[in-house]
C-alpha cells in the first residue's frame, strides 16, 4: 500500500510534467507518433533485411541478440531512472524520514520505473504488430518472443535499478562489493542469450527467472538507500582548486569563462565527466567486440561498408547519450540554481557558450570511439581518418541538437535530471540521427569514389557541424534570457 | 530607485499581482509584508528580471526591467527565498564565479569576499562544497553573493530565513547601515518584528495588491493597533 503511495505520487508528477509540456507544445505528440512509427518501421525492415541478405554470420540479427539488446538498453534506462528519480532526488529525504520501511520506498520507486518503461515498450509492441501486419514484414520472431521481450525488459530495468543503488554507495570498496554481488544478473543474461543462444522458447523461462531475481535484487538494495542518498548529497572535503585555464577556449568572454569553469568543476565533482568517459569507453569496447564476433574481415555484398557504418552507429549512440544529453540538460539541469546566472549581468549567449565549450571537452574522446575497431579491423589510414573526422562531426552536430532543444524548451523536472520526457527525448534523438546522416553520408559516399575528395568533404562537413553548433549557441542565448523562474 | 507602475502578473488563472504601483527610494530599507502567496516573491522576481510582467512596467534606477535587463542586473544583488547554490562548488569558488560573471577584477573580488567572510564569520565554511553546509550557512553564502560586489540595490526574499538569532540581528544592523550609505534594500518578510526592526517603510501586500503603505508606525496607527503584528491581521482581514 505504501509502495503504491510512493508510486502514485511519482506517476502523478510525471503525468503533470508531460501534460504541461504537451500544452506548451501541442504538436510534439503527433510528431512523436510519426517518429515512433517511422523508426519502428526502419528497425523491422532492417531486421528483415539482416535475416535474408548476405550478412556475415556473426552479425545476423537473431531473436536472442534482440532480447539481449533489449536487456542491456533497459538496464541502462533503469539505472538512469533509479538514479535521478530516487538516489539523487532531493525529495527522497522526505520519504526516508517517514515511518515507512525502506523496502516499501524501493518497491514504489521500482514500480514507477517499471510501469513507465514497460508502458513505452507495450506501445512499441502494439505499433510494431500493426506494422508487421500492414506491411507484411517477415521477422524471425515466434509467439514466445513478446513475453520473452517483456521479461528481458523487466529484468534489465530491475537490474539497472539495483546497480544504480550499489554504484552510489559511500566508498569505492562498498561500491565494488555491491556491484560485484549484482554482476551475476547481466552475466546470466549474457550466458543465456549470447553464449548458449537458447531458443526463444527455452530462453523464456530463463528470462522470467532472471526478471524475478532482478526484482528481488532491486528490493534487496533498499537497506542501502539512505547510505546511497547521503553519499550522493554529501560534501567531500579538500575540493581541489584546479586551474582550468589550459582547457578554456580563448574566445570565451570573462563571464563565459566563469560559466565554463563552473561547468567543468561541477561535472567532474558530480562524476558526470567520468560517467560520460566510461560510456564512451564502453561503446568503443562494444564496437571492437563486433569485429571479434565476425571472426575476421567481413565478406559479401556489404563488406566494404559494414564496419565503417557500424563504427558510425556506435559514435552516434555515444554522442546521443553524452553530448546531446548534456546539452539538453544544460539549462533545465540547473533547477532552482538558475537564479544565479539569471540575476548576473551576463547575456544568455555567454551562458550558452560557456556551457557548450565545457561539453565540447568530450569531443576528442568521442571522435576516437571508432578507432579501436578501425585498428583491430586494419582499416587503411585514410579510412581511419574518415571515421575520426566523421566522429567529430557527429559529436558537434549532436551537441548542437542538444544545446538548441535544451535552451528552447528546458525541462526543470528533477526526476529526469533536467532532461525532457521520454517522448520528447526520443524525437530529439531521431532529429539528431537525421542531421548526422545528412552531415556524414555525403562525404562517405564521395570517399567510396575518391578518397582525397571524400576526406576533404568530411572536413568540410565537420566545419558545417561546427557552424551548426555556433548557430545553436547564438540562438540559445535569447531563449535563456527569456526563461522565467 | 525602484518603481512599479500597474505591474500585473498571472500564473494561468491565478492573478499573482494586480496592477501594483510602488516606489522605493534611495537610502531606505523597504519591506514587503504579506502572507504566503500574497505576491511578494513575484514582485521581487520582476525587479530581479526573473519574471516578465504581463502588464505595466517596472524599473530599477530608471532602467526598465524588460528594456535593459542586463543593465538592471548590474545594479542589483538578489537572494531568493530558498537559495539553491551550485552544490559541488565551494563557497569561495561560488563567490569567485559571481565576481567573474560581474566582471570584477580578481584582487577586488578577493578583497570583497574576505571582508564579507570576516563579517559573516564563515572563513572555514567557505572552503567546503556548499551541499555539505547547513541551511543557515548556505543562506550566508547566498547573502554574500548578493552583497560582496556592493550593488546599489539589494533585493532579498526572506533574508533572515535559516539564520540564527545572533546573526539575524547582525544582518539587520548591516542592512540599515548599507541603506544609510545611499543604497536601497528591498526585502520581503512575513515576520512583522523583522519589518518593524529594520524597515523605513513597508507595503502590506495581499491578493496581489498593496493593501497598506507607509512607515511601520503609520501603518499600525492607521489600522488602529498598537503594533505591526496586530495591524497586519486587521489589514489582511479587511482587504
Amino acid at each position: 500500500m505504501r509502495a503504491f503511495l510512493v508510486h502514485a505520487a511519482d506517476v502523478a508528477q510525471a503525468a503533470r510534467f508531460t501534460a504541461s509540456r504537451l500544452v506548451r507544445r501541442p504538436f510534439s505528440l503527433p510528431f512523436f507518433a510519426l517518429l515512433l512509427v517511422g523508426s519502428l518501421w526502419l528497425i523491422l525492415r532492417t531486421v528483415e533485411l539482416a535475416g535474408t541478405a548476405d550478412v556475415p554470420e556473426g552479425l545476423r540479427i537473431t531473436p536472442d541478440s534482440l532480447l539481449f539488446a533489449a536487456f542491456l538498453l533497459s538496464l541502462g534506462k533503469g539505472a538512469a531512472d533509479a538514479y535521478y528519480r530516487m538516489v539523487r532526488h532531493p525529495a527522497l529525504v522526505f520519504l526516508l524520514a517517514q515511518p515507512v520501511r525502506r523496502s516499501s520506498i524501493a518497491a514504489g520507486k521500482l514500480w514507477t520505473v517499471v510501469a513507465l518503461n514497460l508502458g513505452f515498450v507495450t506501445l512499441c509492441l502494439g505499433v510494431a504488430t500493426a506494422l508487421l501486419l500492414g506491411f507484411r514484414i517477415q521477422v524471425p520472431a515466434g509467439g514466445a518472443f513478446v513475453p520473452a521481450l517483456v521479461a528481458a525488459v523487466l529484468g534489465g530495468l530491475a537490474s539497472g535499478f539495483a546497480l544504480a543503488v550499489a554504484a552510489s554507495l559511500g566508498t569505492w570498496r562498498r561500491k565494488a562489493v555491491g556491484l560485484g554481488l549484482l554482476a551475476g544478473l547481466p552475466a546470466a543474461a549474457w550466458i543465456a542469450l549470447v553464449q548458449v543462444e537458447l531458443p526463444v522458447e527455452a530462453a523464456l523461462p530463463a528470462l522470467i527467472v532472471l526478471a524475478l531475481a532482478s526484482v528481488l535484487a532491486a528490493l534487496a538494495t533498499s537497506p542501502w538507500l539512505a547510505e546511497a542518498w547521503n553519499a550522493q548529497a554529501a560534501s567531500r572535503s579538500g575540493a581541489a582548486g584546479h586551474t582550468l585555464r589550459p582547457l578554456r577556449p580563448p574566445w570565451l568572454t570573462a563571464a563565459g569563462a566563469a560559466v565554463f569553469d563552473k561547468e567543468v568543476k561541477t561535472a567532474w565533482r558530480k562524476r558526470e565527466t567520468v560517467l560520460s568517459l566510461a560510456t564512451l569507453v564502453f561503446v568503443a569496447i562494444a564496437l571492437a567486440s563486433v569485429y571479434t564476433l565476425l571472426g575476421g574481415p567481413p565478406s559479401g555484398r556489404f563488406a566494404r561498408l559494414l564496419l565503417p557504418v557500424i563504427a558510425m552507429a556506435g559514435v552516434f549512440a555515444g554522442a546521443a547519450v553524452t553530448m546531446t544529453v548534456r546539452g539538453l540538460s544544460a539549462i533545465g539541469g540547473e533547477h532552482e540554481s538558475l537564479w544565479i546566472l539569471r540575476t548576473s549581468p551576463v547575456p544568455g549567449v555567454d551562458v550558452a557558450r560557456g556551457k557548450a565549450a565545457a561539453h565540447a571537452l568530450l569531443l576528442p574522446a568521442l571522435a576516437g570511439v571508432g578507432l579501436p575497431l578501425a585498428l583491430l579491423a586494419g582499416f587503411p589510414w585514410d579510412t581511419s581518418l574518415l571515421v575520426v573526422v566523421s566522429g567529430l562531426t557527429v559529436g558537434l552536430a549532436m551537441t548542437a541538437v542538444g544545446v538548441h532543444f535544451g535552451a528552447r524548451s528546458p525541462s526543470f523536472d528533477r526526476n529526469t535530471g533536467g532532461l525532457p520526457d521520454s517522448l520528447t527525448l526520443y524525437g530529439i534523438f531521431m532529429i539528431g540521427l537525421v542531421a548526422c546522416v545528412l552531415f556524414v553520408a555525403p562525404p562517405g559516399a564521395l570517399f567510396a569514389g575518391n578518397r582525397v575528395l571524400g576526406l576533404l568533404a568530411a572536413i568540410l562537413a565537420a566545419d558545417l557541424a561546427a557552424l551548426a553548433l555556433y548557430a545553436a549557441v547564438r540562438r540559445a542565448g535569447p531563449h535563456i534570457d527569456r526563461v522565467e523562474l | 530607485m525602484l518603481s512599479a507602475r500597474g505591474v500585473t502578473k498571472r500564473y494561468g488563472p491565478l492573478l499573482a499581482l494586480d496592477a501594483i504601483d510602488l516606489d522605493v527610494r534611495p537610502g531606505e530599507v523597504f519591506g514587503l509584508l504579506g502572507s504566503n502567496g500574497a505576491g511578494k516573491t513575484t514582485l521581487m522576481k520582476i525587479f530581479a528580471t526573473l519574471l516578465r510582467p504581463d502588464a505595466g512596467s517596472a524599473a530599477v534606477r530608471g532602467l526598465d526591467v524588460l528594456g535593459d535587463p542586463l543593465g538592471v542586473r548590474r545594479l542589483i544583488g538578489f537572494v531568493p527565498e530558498t537559495p539553491a547554490l551550485y552544490d559541488k562548488l565551494t563557497g569561495r569558488e561560488f563567490l569567485h564565479m559571481i565576481a567573474r560573471l560581474r566582471g570584477m577584477p580578481d584582487a577586488q573580488a578577493a578583497r570583497g569576499i574576505q571582508e564579507l567572510s570576516d563579517l559573516l564569520r564563515m572563513e572555514e565554511e567557505l572552503d567546503r562544497e556548499t551541499d555539505g553546509l547547513s541551511r543557515g550557512m548556505k543562506q550566508k553564502v547566498a547573502l554574500a553573493s548578493a552583497m560582496f560586489h556592493r550593488p546599489p540595490v539589494l533585493i532579498l526574499d526572506e533574508p533572515t530565513n535559516g539564520l540564527d538569532p545572533r546573526f539575524a540581528r547582525l544582518l539587520k544592523g548591516w542592512l540599515r547601515a548599507y541603506a544609510a550609505a545611499g543604497n536601497t534594500v528591498l526585502l520581503s518578510t512575513h515576520v512583522t518584528q523583522v519589518a518593524e526592526a529594520i524597515c523605513d517603510r513597508i507595503a502590506v501586500v495581499h491578493g496581489g495588491r498593496v493593501a497598506a503603505l507607509g512607515t511601520p508606525e503609520d501603518v499600525s496607527h492607521r489600522a488602529g493597533t498598537e503594533n505591526l503584528e496586530d495591524a497586519f491581521s486587521v489589514i489582511v482581514e479587511a482587504a
